[in-house]
Order: structure tokens, then C-alpha cells, then sequence
């Protein structure tokens, strides 16, 4: 184990956040050549990717950070205890090698990316994070609060259920959730009232609403690249969530208006493709970029850090704390479609569901190998996919670029016959 | 004191009026003898008594007795007051045919259909004795009333009505203040009684009021021609000797003598002396068997024990991990 | 049209059924001051023993029409009781369920006390599944018992002697509503105990029991009398065929619980059953709470035979939720959009 004051980590430090940049600026160039500015929405969100990727997040003076390491952490309650919440996922390869060390090689690249993230200290916030909020969801991510890694950011694991039908599972989330409030509160020295914690619902609320939105327009015609899409959700940490509500707002507006139509992606012809599986998050945009590039258009996806970030509502029907609590609770358990959850047949009617609103031709599913969760229910949406008659195109991967070649023909196959059966 | 002049005053000036009395009063009465209990049903809300009629249909019917006994009144039969003229007003006023069979025993004035409302019945018998004619005037107010009716027209259905034409004395019970079509008299309740001739009231007439148990009253009437008695509480102490349903009678009796002179049937006569009745049911008093004290402490009682039981168990529920148990081995 | 539906898809249901519980109220309570007159077999409580009352609920009438001898009651009688019922399902069938939500002057009361509960800070109740199981038995119970005692009471039951004529209306003798009705008009006369005889004594204490139980009940949970309403009981039977329906659309359900979550009387099914459409089950009062807090286009839906006359929307959902004007920019709403390609519906009109 590498001690912290150590001239092998400054190194190793130092170069992974170097080649972040790299990686970072390479894809958000493509990025940009490809969307030739037609969406000066977008500007704001490329910049905010950059700035990321640089360490250089804007600064909220005299706030407390709390890294998160999965979604479905309830930022809710961690925005009602005073302090912002960071999600420390990564997508960048340099930083899955910085964090492999520790972990076994078959492991997620997600995972020893996060990993790696924290422990090269490139958590991109002003100060350093008070706690390391960590669900028990995935096998690996589980056990990252284990690794001695010789970091003094406390780890803080939230105990999520591994079912989420049965009432006793349901009542175990919500004694769980309110003791985390009740930590956060020690965590942070800010005490959860009633009326911070329905300011921050409501203003999470407000960011979903313009997620909503930006969902809705989507289905209604192809007016964005789907890298695009998936950045702006992806970017959703890297700033105030006021401001980045507001300029999702405007670029809602933008789109509305159906005024900055990208020649590229009005065409009708392309295939509509759904993603699904391990999340692509930035700068890992292998996946999609590849699919864009070769005439596909990615109309959705249903990635937990994109598509299914925002998307499910919180409804309390008294605002107290009694009711505020478990209102949130059931929001990040019932609807959510992670695999770590069983059964999950709720994942297999969301995708339908999306197939049929965006009128999707065919899937991509992608596994980064080492997560057992999606690779075990490939075999399910498989069959299922046969039976709708959706051609699914299997890719399992990682963040290595070694196997871009092999990628790059399987996918122009796969789009080719798309486009042949319209 | 006051009383007194009256009652000396009245034996000065009614001096011959005073071997008048000694008339038993008849009354019309709703409780039927003993022999016709069989056939007899209560009808609405009232209890008023009937005879069914085939296909639905009622007759309600009325005996006529005599006598302050109110308890033990003899009935009246068919033979002794042939004479007799009834009267039936329908709540709107229109005159009934009133059947008096003649081949009954008792006699047993009635009616048909009734609808809703309140019926005036009365029976008129005249006879002359030692100079003086005897106007009998027995008059029963029946209120006929089933809820499947609906409770419409209140004020109009229960007003009373007085029939001056016809009828030379009228005593009426007063309406209390927001009484409705469900009102019973409940013993305890401050009673008015409203008499009047040819439809001016009647002052300084003499009020008899006599009660289920026997005990009577008698009162003036003053210059409104009201005469107000309040009726006792009975005597139910131990209150298992309360029947809360069952409904007692009261008989109210008003006299009144004038120098008035005729003939009647070959009879002369040289005054005239009118008794009119009026008798009803009613029930003993509420406050008899129930309670509201008791239900409001019972209530109390109730709502701390359970508000507390569910403070309690919330109480627990925060402290203790809630567990599954088996309940069988 | 599309305006209008537009318009009360976000409108905010539940602050306009608090105005029109009032008007209900005032109606059901206060009406016989104007001479008002609607019936006797009004399917919701409306209690005679109020003497303001502007018509009875259906239960006072059956009782009493019930309490008649086998002869007579498939006689003459028989006929006055088919009636009723039938005008008592007519009624009911026109709005359903919405009776119980809208209407009814005690589930009024109870969801000010919840007001009132909510107010002051105080946590709510849930049954957990398997007492919500075996609680909900009672008011069937309740309604089979309401039915045969009156016919107890004039023919015998299974050899068994006539029921004592102090059992008369069983369910008014218990029934909160016989003492708190009255109260709105200063008449405390019902709040009593009857010491005639035990069975007397045991009736009104019941119901002295009962009206504890109602107050304290629905302070701690929501509508807690509704569940063991009889009436209630008696609708079950019939809202299946009713005009005012509640659907469910499976498809479109994400299961995320929000509508079990604001159900005031705890159906869990509007959030689980996605393949029924008919989701007015169990105590559902079609308060439309469920609707209003469904983000899902077109998921939910009150309808009037086939008229739709509210449905969940996206937009409704965060309208009410966040108070903001903000209007979703919707592109099928612009009409310089030529490349608008199949209109399902999905989207918000």
C-alpha cells in the first residue's frame, strides 16, 4: 500500500490527472467538430466538461462537499445538510489504471476508475470532501470502502436492500435513509429542518423538471446528438444546480424553437438506437461517439448516469420530516432499474417503453467486463429483444482504447442492417 | 290567594251552574279496550291506533271514554250515546267522513287514509238536565306522520286548527317553538292549553288537568285564553321502572258555563254548559334513563385511553426493532 | 378543447375538492334551513337525526325498510324497499366512488382533523399489509350484520327469537355520524347514554366507543372511519359498473410508488397491479390524488364513461408540485414545426 507523502504517487498522481485532460479534450473535440456549433446551448456544457476534467469546478464559497459514489445517494438530503454533493464517478481511463492497482483485474473499469479518481486525490472540488457516501448497490463498488487506501475522507456506507419489492425491504431503506440523515447531520453540523429539506427537494425537483423536458423534446424529433444528451446529464455535478438547471432550461428553449437543426441528425433515415447497460460517463464516450460516427442516432439510453440521473419524481403529500424522508426513500428504490436489484422486470418495461416512445430500431448493450450485474441480465433482455423483433447488438468492453478497431466494425455492421431493414 | 277570590267568585256567580257538575267529561282516547287489542296495530310515528283496511290501507280509529280516571276511564259504549255527531277535519281542513259503525259495542269513531299531518277529530254530544244543556265537546288532535313521507311543510303540517262554525269550544295544545312532525310530549314539558270561542279566546274558563298517575290540576285560564300547566315528572324512581316506550296519557278538561237559554229535543233549557277535552300521549322525560354527563365522560375516557394507547405503542415502535413472531409452536 | 383538457390536467385537484367538500358539507349538514330536499337514499351520510338534514343516507332507510316480516317485505313493502335500493344505485353509479371523497360531510371531518394532524407536526399511521389484510373484513361484517338484524328483529332468523326492538338501525345506534351531524347545529342531544335496559346501555355506550375511536382514528390515520364504513361496503358491490372510473394504463407505469405513497386510505394496488385497468378497489374514495401525483403521461386517468376528464401528465405533476408558470415548452404546441411525426398519446395536448 502506497503511503500518501510518497514520490511513486506524486507521480502516478500527477500523470493520471494529465492524461484526464487528454482524454477529456480529445473527446469533447470530437464532440464539438461534430455538432459544428449549431447548438449554442451546448457551449456552456463543453465548457463545464472541461473545466472538469481540469479540476477547475466553480467554487461555493465556505460549502462542504460530500463525494458520492453511486446514484442513488439521495443529494436531497446531503443539499438540505448544507454541503454539495460530487459524484465521483469517473469515465476516464488513466484513472482506471491509477486505481487497478488496488483492485483485481477483472474488475469494473467504472469502479477502479472511481477508485482511482479518489484516491489521485482529482476529485475536482475546491475542498476536499468531508465523507465518501457509498450504497451498498454493485458487488465492487461495495467493497471499495475496504480497500486501505491511506485517505483520511471517511467512507460512509449507505445500506440499501438488494430487493426492493417486499415491504420489508421497503421499511429497511427508510430506517436506513434516516439514519444517514441523521449522520449527515454529524457529518456536516447543519441540522436537516424541515423547511432546508423542502427547499432542496424543491429545487432538485426544478433540475428534474428540465431534465423531463429535455426527455420529452427528444422523443418529439431528432433535434440533438445523443452524445450531446448524454454530456449535459453527465455534467449535472460539475456545477451549481441552479445554474445548471437554468441552462438546461435554455437549452430547452433552444431546441423548442427547432430553430438550430443539426443537417446531420434531421435525417430520418438513420437508425434509432437505444443504449443500455454500464454507463458511458464522461470521457468514456467510446461507445457512443463510435455509434454517432457511423451513422447511427442515439434517440435514448438508459444509463443510470444519463437517462435515469433525473428521471424519476419525488411526491410528498405532507411537508414534514415524517413524510419528507420516506418520500424520498421510495423515490431512489421503486423506480429505479439498476440490475443490483431483483427481480427486475421493471428494467425490461422501461425499455420497452422507451422503444416504443422514441421509436427505436435497435439496441446496444454494453457491459464493461467485470460487472456481473449487467452481463447476467443480458441474456434476459436478449430474448426479450428477440421477441420485439429489435435487433441487439452485445458489446462488452472496458476503457482501454486497445479494442476500438473490432468495436468500430461490429458497430458499422450492426447500423448497416439497421438501416437495411428500415 | 288570588286563587281563592277566583274560586269564591265563582261559586257566588255560578252558583246554579254548580249542580252542572257532576257530568262525567268524555274524552276521545287512543288506548282501545281490552277486547279489541287483537285487532288493533299502531300506525306512524304517533302510534295511532288502526285497523287495517285490506291492500295497505288504514283506518285509525278512537275510542271514547269517560270520566278524570284517566287510567281506569270506563268506555263508552255504542248504545249510550246514540246521538252523538263527529266531526273529521283533514289537515287541510276539509271535513271527513267519520265512521261510526253502529253494530260495534264501543264506540269508535274513525277515518280513512289519513295523510300527513295533524287530523282533528271531534265528537259533539248534547243533552239537557235540570235546566241546563251539557255540550260535551271531546276533540282529539292526531298527528299522522311516517318519515318514507318526508319532512316538507313543516310549519303548515302541525299548525292547529280551530273550527268555530261548527265547534263552540275549542281547546288546543300550544305548538312549542321549532316543534317538528317527530314531537312527542315528554313528561316534564311546560304545557298550553289555547281555548276559544267562536275564535276569541276564551278567559276565565275553568282547566282540569289530570295525569296518568292521577294527579290533577286546576287552572284558570287567563285573559289570552291560555292556561299553561307543567306536567310532573313522574314518579319512576328506580329507573328499571321506566319504560322509555311506553306512552302514558294525560286528560286536559275546560268548562265554562253561560246564561244562555233554547230548547233542545222538547227539552227546554236555561243555560249552557260547556265541557270541552282533549287528552294525548306522552313519554316519560329523557333525563329519566339516559345520560350526557356519562356519555361525555365515557367519551373522555375512551379517547384518552386510546390516544394513549397509539402514543405508547409509537412509543415502542422507536425503540424496540420490530420482530416476527411465531405465534404456534 | 385540447386547452381545456390542458388546463385541468394541471390544475390543482385537490385544493378544488376541498372547496367542493365544503359546499357538500354545508349542503348535507345546513340544508334543511333552505327547505332542500334530496331524497332518502342518498348513497353517502347524511343523518336524520341532524333535524337540518336535507335527505337520509341509504343505510337509515334500509335498515328501517328491512325491519318488516318476510310476508310483507315480498308484498307491498317489498316494493317501497326495491326502490330505494334501486334509487340508491343510480345515485351511486353516476359519480362512484367520489362520494366518499367529495361529498361525504364525516370524510370531510376527517381529513380537517388530518389538517389539523398535519399542522401540529404529528406523524401518520400505514397499516402494514397483512393488518390492512384482515382489518378490511370489518365493514363487511358491519353491512351483513346492518342487514340482518332489522330482518331479525320482525321474522326469526335460523329458529332464533325475534331480536329485541331496542336493536332498531344497529348501525345508526353505533355510527359516529348520529352524534356528530347534530352538532353543527348546537343540538348535543345525541351525545347520550341509554340506561333503559342493557341492551340499550350496551348500544350507546358502542357508540359513545365508536365516536372515540372515529376522532382519535382519523387524527393518526387518514379517513381511519372509511375503512370500516358499511356504506362504503355497499359500494364495493357496485363500482365495478360505475361512470366515473379511474384506469390505469401498465404500460406507462414506472412503479415509483408515488401514488400508493399519497393515498390517504393505503391502496397498495394503484402502484403494483399493472395489468387491471379498473383501479378503483378496495376504499378508494377517487380522491384523484393518485392522478395528480403521477409524472407519467397518460398513466392514470378519471374518466366519465369514456370522456376523459383528468389524467396524470408530466407537466400537471411539477406544476403543482414546484407552483412555477413556467410552461413546458412542448414542441408539438408550435406550430411551425413541420417535422412533427406520429402523434401518440403520449404527449402532453
Amino acid at each position: 500500500m502506497i503511503q500518501k507523502p510518497n514520490k511513486r504517487y506524486d507521480r502516478l498522481s500527477t500523470a493520471s490527472k494529465k492524461r484526464l485532460v487528454i482524454e477529456s479534450d480529445s473527446v469533447l473535440n470530437e464532440l464539438q467538430k461534430e455538432s459544428a456549433g449549431t447548438i449554442p446551448g451546448m457551449d456552456y456544457f463543453y465548457g463545464l466538461a472541461r473545466s472538469y476534467s481540469r479540476g477547475e469546478l466553480s467554487k461555493q464559497d465556505k460549502k462542504k462537499y460530500i463525494a458520492t459514489s453511486c446514484v442513488q445517494v439521495p443529494i436531497e438530503l446531503i443539499y438540505a445538510a448544507g454541503a454539495v454533493p460530487v459524484r465521483t464517478c469517473s469515465g476516464s481511463h488513466s484513472m482506471s489504471q491509477a486505481g487497478a492497482e488496488f483492485l483485481p483485474a477483472k474488475s469494473c473499469s467504472l469502479v477502479s476508475a472511481t477508485f482511482g479518481t479518489i484516491y489521485t486525490d482529482s476529485i475536482p472540488v475546491p475542498s476536499k470532501p468531508v465523507a465518501i457516501i457509498n450504497p451498498t448497490t454493485c458487488d465492487q463498488k461495495k467493497k471499495l470502502s475496504e480497500i486501505p487506501s491511506g485517505m483520511d475522507i471517511p467512507y460512509y456506507t449507505l445500506e440499501l436492500p438488494p430487493t426492493k419489492d417486499s415491504e420489508e425491504a421497503q421499511m429497511y431503506w427508510y430506517s436506513s435513509v434516516k439514519k444517514f440523515s441523521r449522520d449527515l447531520e454529524g457529518i456536516t453540523g447543519k441540522r436537516i429542518t424541515r423547511s432546508r429539506l423542502k427547499a432542496a427537494i424543491l429545487k432538485v425537483a426544478k433540475a428534474q423538471q428540465a431534465f423531463r423536458q429535455l426527455h420529452q423534446i427528444r422523443k418529439e424529433h431528432p433535434s440533438m446528438r445523443g452524445t450531446d444528451a448524454i454530456l449535459v446529464a453527465n455534467t449535472f455535478f460539475y456545477d451549481d444546480i441552479d445554474s445548471w438547471t437554468q441552462h438546461v432550461d435554455s437549452l430547452n428553449h433552444e431546441l423548442a424553437q427547432g430553430l438550430h437543426r443539426d443537417p446531420g441528425i434531421s435525417d430520418n433515415n438513420a437508425p434509432r438506437i437505444l443504449l443500455t447497460g454500464s454507463p458511458s460517463i464522461f470521457p468514456n464516450f467510446k461507445l457512443p461517439v463510435m455509434i454517432e460516427a457511423m451513422g447511427g442516432h442515439i434517440v435514448a439510453d438508459e444509463f443510470c448516469s444519463s437517462n435515469r440521473l433525473l428521471y424519476d419524481t419525488v411526491a410528498v403529500d405532507e411537508w414534514n420530516m415524517y413524510d419528507m424522508i420516506p418520500a424520498l426513500a421510495d423515490r431512489y428504490l421503486k423506480a429505479c432499474t439498476c440490475p443490483c436489484f431483483t427481480p427486475n422486470q421493471d428494467r425490461d418495461r422501461k425499455l420497452l417503453s422507451y422503444i416504443k416512445d422514441f421509436r427505436v430500431d435497435g439496441l446496444v448493450y454494453q457491459t464493461f467486463s467485470g460487472c456481473q450485474l449487467y452481463e447476467l441480465e443480458s441474456s434476459r433482455i436478449g430474448s426479450l429483444m428477440e421477441q420485439e423483433n429489435i435487433p441487439m447488438l452485445y458489446i462488452e468492453t472496458d476503457y482501454s482504447p486497445d479494442d476500438r478497431g473490432q468495436l468500430s466494425t461490429r458497430i458499422e455492421a450492426f447500423i448497416e442492417s439497421l438501416s437495411a431493414r428500415k | 290567594m288570588k286563587r281563592n277570590l277566583y274560586l269564591a267568585l265563582s261559586i257566588l256567580l255560578f252558583l246554579p251552574g254548580l249542580t252542572a257538575r257532576g257530568q262525567e267529561a268524555l274524552w276521545l282516547s287512543n288506548l282501545p279496550p281490552d277486547e279489541r287489542q287483537r285487532e288493533i296495530r299502531a300506525s306512524g310515528m304517533h302510534k295511532l291506533s288502526s285497523i287495517s283496511a285490506g291492500r295497505g290501507q288504514v283506518q285509525i280509529v278512537q275510542w271514547v271514554r269517560k270520566g278524570n280516571n284517566v287510567l281506569n276511564a270506563d268506555y263508552v259504549l255504542n248504545s249510550e250515546i246514540p246521538d252523538a255527531e263527529f266531526y273529521c277535519y283533514s289537515p287541510h281542513g276539509e271535513l271527513q267522513t267519520c265512521g261510526v259503525d253502529s253494530t260495534k259495542t264501543f264506540k269508535e269513531p274513525g277515518f280513512r287514509n289519513p295523510v300527513e299531518g295533524y287530523y282533528n277529530l271531534y265528537m259533539i254530544q248534547k243533552n239537557v238536565r235540570n235546566d241546563t244543556l251539557f255540550v260535551q265537546i271531546a276533540k282529539a288532535e292526531l298527528l299522522n306522520h311516517a318519515c318514507r313521507n318526508g319532512h316538507k311543510a313543516v310549519d303548515e303540517k302541525i299548525r292547529p286548527h280551530i273550527y268555530p262554525e261548527v265547534i263552540p269550544l275549542e281547546i288546543t295544545r300550544s305548538r312549542i317553538r321549532l316543534e317538528n312532525l317527530h314531537f312527542f310530549v315528554s313528561s316534564g314539558d311546560k304545557l298550553t292549553f289555547e281555548l276559544s270561542r267562536f275564535s276569541e279566546p276564551l278567559k276565565d274558563a275553568l282547566v282540569t288537568f289530570t295525569t296518568h298517575h292521577g294527579w290533577q290540576k286546576t287552572i284558570r285560564s287567563n285573559l289570552e285564553g291560555e292556561a299553561e300547566v307543567q306536567l310532573i315528572q313522574d314518579y319512576f324512581t328506580p329507573w328499571k321502572e321506566v319504560d322509555n316506550r311506553k306512552i302514558y296519557h294525560y286528560l286536559a278538561v275546560a268548562e265554562y258555563t253561560e246564561e244562555q237559554g233554547g230548547e233542545y229535543k222538547g227539552q227546554a233549557y236555561r243555560y249552557t254548559h260547556y265541557t270541552a277535552t282533549l287528552s294525548d300521549g306522552y313519554y316519560p322525560s329523557k333525563i329519566m334513563y339516559s345520560s350526557l354527563s356519562w356519555a361525555l365522560g365515557l367519551f373522555l375516557l375512551f379517547s384518552l385511553l386510546i390516544g394513549g394507547g397509539v402514543a405508547f405503542y409509537r412509543r415502542r415502535r422507536t425503540r424496540i426493532y420490530k420482530e416476527l413472531k411465531w405465534t404456534k409452536a | 378543447m385540447n386547452n381545456l383538457q390542458r388546463y385541468i390536467n394541471n390544475a390543482n385537484i385537490s385544493r378544488f375538492r376541498l372547496i367542493f367538500q365544503i359546499l357538500a358539507f354545508l349542503l348535507l349538514i345546513y340544508g334543511g334551513y333552505l327547505s332542500i330536499h334530496i331524497g332518502t337514499s342518498i348513497p353517502t351520510f347524511a343523518c336524520p337525526y341532524n333535524q337540518e338534514c336535507p335527505g337520509t343516507c341509504y343505510l337509515i332507510s334500509a335498515q328501517h325498510q328491512l325491519h318488516n316480516t318476510w310476508s310483507d317485505l315480498f308484498g307491498f313493502r317489498g316494493k317501497a324497499f326495491l326502490t330505494g335500493f334501486i334509487t340508491f344505485v343510480l345515485l351511486f353509479l353516476v359519480i362512484n366512488k367520489a362520494w366518499c371523497g367529495y361529498v361525504c360531510p364525516l370524510g370531510t371531518i376527517q381529513d380537517w382533523i388530518t389538517k389539523l394532524r398535519n399542522f401540529l407536526g404529528v406523524k401518520f399511521s400505514r397499516y402494514d399489509e397483512l393488518s390492512f389484510k384482515r382489518l378490511k373484513i370489518i365493514k363487511f361484517v358491519l353491512l351483513i350484520l346492518l342487514v340482518l338484524i332489522p330482518l331479525g328483529m320482525s321474522n326469526s332468523l335460523l329458529g332464533l327469537p325475534l331480536f329485541s326492538h331496542d336493536l332498531s338501525a344497529p348501525f345508526c345506534q353505533i355510527c359516529p355520524g348520529r352524534v356528530i351531524t347534530p352538532l353543527f347545529i348546537g343540538d348535543t342531544s345525541q351525545l347520550l347514554v341509554d340506561f333503559t335496559n342493557p341492551t340499550t346501555m350496551i348500544m350507546s355506550t358502542l357508540g359513545i366507543l365508536v365516536l372515540a375511536l372515529f376522532f382519535i382514528g382519523s387524527f393518526f390515520k387518514k379517513r381511519f372511519f372509511c375503512f370500516f364504513c358499511p356504506m362504503s361496503a355497499l359500494h364495493f358491490l357496485f363500482s365495478s359498473i360505475a361512470f366515473l372510473r379511474l384506469n390505469k394504463k401498465g404500460e406507462n407505469c414506472t412503479r415509483c410508488g408515488n401514488c400508493y405513497r399519497v393515498c390517504d386510505v393505503g391502496i397498495k394496488a394503484i402502484a403494483e397491479d399493472l395489468e387491471h385497468t379498473y383501479m378503483v378497489k378496495d376504499d378508494c374514495m377517487l380522491c384523484l390524488k393518485c392522478v395528480e401525483a403521477c409524472p407519467e403521461n397518460d398513466c392514470l386517468k378519471a374518466s366519465f364513461l369514456t370522456i376523459p376528464v383528468f389524467s396524470s401528465t408530466e407537466e400537471g405533476f411539477f406544476k403543482r408540485n414546484l407552483h412555477l408558470d413556467h410552461e413546458m415548452q412542448n414542441p408539438s404546441n408550435q406550430s411551425n414545426n413541420e417535422d412533427i411525426t406520429k402523434n401518440d398519446d403520449s404527449k402532453t395536448k
